[in-house]
Parts: structure tokens; C-alpha cells; sequence
């Protein structure tokens, strides 16, 4: 009788759970009153991501000094903001959010995508809210670091031949296309990899 | 030992079978409602690590949250477990299977629900929201449209209410938590584990198949999905 119990136990358990409530998603939890975003077009959580690159390329790269965020725990930051033109990843991209009690990875070993074209294939734009504190381009000598970038080239860094070793640490990502339709495959986000959270 | 109490502890099929058949019928019926599309209620799936497949999970008003999620130990116990919860509003799913681990009598089986067909150009089953929550997974995520990083995820929204509104917080995320939000989501040759799978509303599937087995099985890779939803 012990046997034909549990089996009745475990097909019912199957068929409740089939039929079950949607108790996980049918109450929202109560919002407080969120601060509304600060030059950024969203809140962004208050831990930054630490995005790293080994090897990216763009159109090209534009940096704004100076701009005060504010995030979601209603605290204020100064960083910069950087817009990249059609950003593509080469290989081995990580991109991880660590609240302190959860870390949350995004991992991309081969060629994927933060950026894309619009409808009339012009490269559409990537904006970055944070500190980058590495980012070489080799050009007969490598140079390294935003700023030594920035002296090189002027305000308009070119990527088009490539670049790498990139380090950030990015409180928000914003990329967009102009042209998302359902039956749309260049999609601007592509991240073949894995997804993957843990708790320490 | 007796003869009469070796017998007891072996299996009585013949009994174990009557059991099944009933319960076999229910499931059935289950199945023929949702291949009509005549099934209301949603389906709801939990209670520890999930293994799935899919060749592509597809939806508009994407999002995704870091939420906190209640999950039952192998003794008994619960825990809380971090998750990342994706909604997909409007989703259409093409071929999905989860298996999950049962001890029974001492014994390992796997309970294995296989939703829709095996051609990896359909997104045959249709729902207007899909959740789940992930521990850990391999697949290709396409998003399209605006797409943001790292938005607070009581701000990241999927769905609207009867009267078309959006609805406030629908991953249940804590302030501050990370999250994603897109306008349209194409995930692809999903495999891994999560924690449970919802899809709270009405959905039409053309097959559902459940099956009992001795044993760890795991799903079959799920095919690289052809064409677009």
C-alpha cells in the first residue's frame, strides 16, 4: 500500500503543479517611491557591472567627463559616459553584477554584439555610464587607458581596426536600433554564452 | 525472512498499476485541453532545480530581474536562492522539455514534461507571459529594440493589465536589485538549470507529454531554431 500511495502522491503532485497558482507572479511587491533618474534614462542598480573585453570593435568611441548619475539607492555619482558606434565583442566577454549577497555573469567566449546598425545601416549608438580604467589600441605601439587615448586621437577615438583588454566598471548600458521588428535577426544584443547566478 | 515478507517489500505491478492508469487518464485529459487551447489555467512548474531544453524561448516587452526565490532542499528544508527572473510578455516557445529528479522508494526517477513538436522552425507554443527563474543556463540571448543594463529591477516591466496598463513590478524584484529590460527577446538552444517555470495565463500547446522513468535522464539537446518566430 506504501508504494501505490506514493505513486498516487507523486502523479498528483505532477497534475496540482500543473494546475497550480501562479502564486510567484500574481502579486507584485509593493513598490516604494523610487527617485527618478538623474542623467541616465533609467535607474540603474547602485553596484556597477565590472564589464571586461578581451577584444572589441567599434566605428569609433566618444567620451563625456563629469556626469553626475544617480542610482537606485538614491546616492549620486560622478563618472563618465561613453558612446560607442556599433560595438561589436570579439571574443571573451564577461559582464557581472554583484550586489554582495547574489553575482549574476554573463559570459560571451566567442563574437557577439552591444550594438548594431539602423534602418538605413548606419551604425546606431551604445551608451555607457561608468569608468573605464583599461582599453588598449595598438597603433605601431600599443597605447592603453582612456585618457592616452583620448590625447592620441582627440575627442573621437577610432575602433574600427580593433581594440582590447577592456576593463570597465559600468553603472548602466543603454543600446538601441531603430528598426526592431518581430521577424528582425540583426538584432543590436547578441550574447551567445551563459547565464549564470550564484550565491556565495 | 519469510517468503511472505520478502514479497512485501517487492513491487506489486499489477496494484502500482491501478494507481497509474487513473492518474494516467487525468494526465491525459490535461494534455487533450491544452492541445485544444481550451485549458485556462497556466502552467506552473517548481520545486527544486529543473533541468531544460528548448530550441528558443521568443517575446516581446522582455525583462529580467535578480529576485530572491524560496527553493526545498533535498531534506525537506527550504532556502532562499537568488534568481534571475526573465518575463517574456507575449512569449512564444518553440519545442520545451524539463525533466526534474524524484527519490522514490529509495529509488531515482525522473519525471520528464515535453511541450510542443520537434520542428525547430515553429514557435507552436503560444502563451502571453512566460517566467523563469535561472540558476544556470547556456543559449544565445538576442534582444532588440532599446535595451538597457542593469535597471532597477522593480522597474523593469513585461506585461499590462485588463485595461492595458503596465503592471508595476511583475518579476516580484527587490529595489536595487540588477536587471535587464528590451523590447523584443530571442533566446536560443536554451539548456541548463532553473528553478521553476511559469506561464500564469492561457497558453495553447499542440502536445503535452509526461513521462515517468527509472533512472537520471535529461532532455535531448534541443535543436538550433530556423527562421524567425
Amino acid at each position: 500500500m506504501r508504494s501505490i500511495s506514493l505513486v498516487i502522491t507523486l502523479f498528483v503532485a505532477l497534475v496540482v503543479t500543473a494546475l497550480g497558482p501562479t502564486r510567484l507572479v500574481s502579486e507584485a511587491r509593493a513598490l516604494a517611491a523610487a527617485p527618478a533618474p538623474l542623467n541616465t534614462p533609467f535607474l540603474p542598480a547602485s553596484a556597477p557591472m565590472r564589464v571586461t573585453i578581451a577584444s572589441l570593435t567599434a566605428v569609433n568611441l566618444s567620451v563625456t567627463t563629469n556626469v553626475t548619475i544617480r542610482l537606485a539607492d538614491n546616492t549620486t555619482v560622478t563618472t563618465n559616459r561613453y558612446t560607442f558606434q556599433k560595438l561589436s565583442l570579439n571574443s571573451n566577454t564577461v559582464i557581472t553584477s554583484n550586489n554582495g549577497t547574489s553575482t549574476v555573469t554573463v559570459r560571451v567566449p566567442g563574437y557577439g554584439s552591444l550594438g548594431g546598425t539602423d534602418s538605413a545601416g548606419k551604425p546606431q549608438t551604445t551608451v555607457m555610464w561608468g569608468n573605464i580604467s583599461r582599453l588598449c589600441v595598438t597603433v605601431i605601439l600599443q597605447i592603453c587607458g582612456i585618457q592616452g587615448l583620448l590625447n592620441f586621437f582627440g575627442s573621437l577615438i577610432p575602433l574600427t581596426a580593433g581594440a582590447s583588454g577592456f576593463i570597465g566598471d559600468i553603472y548602466a548600458i543603454r543600446t538601441m536600433d531603430d528598426h526592431a521588428e518581430l521577424s528582425e535577426t540583426q538584432n543590436p544584443v547578441h550574447l551567445p554564452g551563459s547565464l549564470t547566478v550564484t550565491t556565495p | 525472512m519469510t517468503e511472505d515478507e520478502e514479497c512485501s517489500y517487492g513491487t506489486r505491478w499489477g496494484v502500482a498499476l491501478c494507481a497509474f492508469l487513473p492518474a494516467a487518464l487525468v494526465v491525459g485529459c490535461l494534455g487533450a485541453l491544452i492541445s485544444t487551447g481550451a485549458l485556462a489555467a497556466g502552467l506552473v512548474v517548481q520545486g527544486g532545480s529543473i533541468n531544460v531544453a528548448t530550441s528558443s524561448v521568443y517575446g516581446t516587452n522582455f525583462g529580467a530581474a535578480l529576485v530572491d526565490q524560496t527553493a526545498k532542499q533535498a531534506d525537506g528544508t527550504t532556502k532562499t536562492v537568488h534568481v534571475l527572473r526573465l518575463g517574456f510578455a507575449n512569449g512564444q516557445i518553440n519545442g520545451l522539455c524539463l525533466t526534474q529528479r524524484q527519490s522514490f522508494l529509495g529509488a531515482t526517477y525522473t519525471v520528464m514534461i515535453k511541450l510542443g513538436d520537434s520542428d525547430p522552425a515553429t514557435w507552436e507554443i503560444t502563451t502571453k507571459n512566460v517566467v523563469m527563474d535561472i540558476q544556470r543556463v547556456n543559449g544565445t540571448l538576442d534582444m532588440d529594440g532599446v535595451v538597457d543594463l542593469n535597471v532597477n529591477g522593480p522597474d523593469v516591466t513585461t506585461i499590462r493589465d485588463a485595461s492595458g496598463n503596465v503592471v508595476p513590478n511583475p518579476l516580484d524584484s527587490p529595489q536595487n536589485r540588477f536587471g535587464i529590460q528590451g523590447r523584443y527577446a530571442k533566446f536560443d538552444q536554451i539548456t541548463g538549470d532553473i528553478q521553476d517555470l511559469q506561464i500564469p495565463g492561457v497558453f495553447n500547446s499542440p502536445s503535452l507529454d509526461i513521462t515517468i522513468t527509472p533512472g537520471v535522464r535529461t532532455c535531448p539537446a534541443p535543436a538550433a531554431p530556423s527562421g524567425t518566430p
